[in-house]
C-alpha cells in the first residue's frame, strides 16, 4: 500500500483520510499533519466542532496537552477507524482504538492547531521523502523499503 | 448520512477531497489575500463559505450544504508561518 501525501505551504506533510467513529456518527473526510515527532495522534478542536464531538460524553485525559504553543484539555475518543486511499484508488482500513481529541484552547487567541498523525499510527509505516520530490509528494507505505545507500 | 456507505462512494468522495485539498494548497496565496486568518470551506475546487470562527462556518455549512458536509475541505488560512513545533508532550 502506498499513499500519497502533500506538502503544504509551510512544509507540513498532509494526509487525507476518512475518519469513522460509529458511536458518535462520525464519517468524515479530513486531513492530518504527519508528525514523526508526536508520540500519539490528535484530533484537533476544529475537527471536534466539525464532527460535533460531545466532550461531556468523553473521558478526560489525565493532564492538559500542549501542542504548537497552545494548551488545552484532552479527551479520549475510542474505537475509531481511519481509511487511507492509496495511489491505485484502493481503501485501506486502520483501526485506531484510542485517539486524543483537543478541547477548546485555554488561550482564546491561539492559532488553530491542526490534527496530528503521530507515532502510535506511524510506527506501522515508512515515510518516503524522495530528494527529487522535494517540496512535492511524499509516500506513506506499509511495504518493506530498502534504505541502503546506492 | 448513513455510516455504512458503499466503499465505492467513500473512495470517490475521498478522491475528490484529495483534489480539493490540493487545490487549497496550490492556491494558498490567493486564498490568503481573500480569506487570511479565516476558516474556509472548499468543495469541487470552489469556496463555499468563510468565517472567522469554526463554529460560525460549520453553522453556515450545515444550513446550506448539510448533505455534503462530511466531504468538504475545511481549512484555516494562515497568513504567516504558524511555527508549530509539532510533536507534543506525552500526557497519556
Amino acid at each position: 500500500m502506498r499513499v500519497i501525501c502533500k506538502r503544504d505551504r509551510f512544509r507540513y506533510i498532509r494526509l487525507s483520510v476518512r475518519f469513522i467513529n460509529e458511536k458518535f456518527g462520525i464519517n468524515h473526510n479530513t486531513n492530518f499533519c504527519v508528525d514523526t515527532g508526536a508520540p500519539y495522534s490528535l484530533i484537533s478542536y476544529i475537527q471536534a466542532i466539525e464532527w460535533k464531538i460531545p466532550f461531556n460524553q468523553l473521558k478526560s485525559t489525565p493532564s492538559p496537552h500542549r501542542v504548537g504553543g497552545t494548551e488545552s484539555q484532552g479527551f479520549f475518543l475510542d474505537n475509531n477507524k481511519i481509511l487511507l486511499r492509496d495511489f491505485t484508488g484502493k481503501l485501506y482500513p486502520i483501526e485506531v482504538p484510542r485517539i486524543v481529541v483537543l478541547g477548546p484552547p485555554f488561550k482564546e487567541k491561539a492559532l488553530p492547531v491542526p490534527a496530528l498523525l503521530g507515532d502510535d499510527i506511524l510506527q506501522n509505516f515508512t515515510l518516503i521523502v524522495k530528494r527529487d520530490l522535494h517540496g512535492g509528494e511524499i509516500i506513506l507505505t506499509d511495504e518493506m523499503v530498502d534504505i541502503s545507500s546506492p | 448520512m448513513p455510516l455504512k456507505l458503499p466503499e465505492a462512494q467513500i473512495n470517490k468522495e475521498l478522491a475528490q477531497y484529495e483534489n480539493d485539498l490540493s487545490w487549497v494548497l496550490e492556491n494558498y496565496d490567493s486564498l490568503i489575500k481573500r480569506y487570511g486568518n479565516k476558516f474556509v470551506a472548499v468543495l469541487n475546487q470552489t469556496v463555499l463559505g468563510q468565517a472567522a470562527t469554526i463554529e460560525e462556518l460549520c453553522k453556515e455549512l450545515r444550513t446550506k450544504h448539510n448533505e455534503d458536509f462530511h466531504r468538504i475541505v475545511i481549512e484555516f488560512i494562515y497568513t504567516e508561518h504558524p511555527n508549530f513545533v509539532l510533536g507534543h508532550a506525552s500526557y497519556m
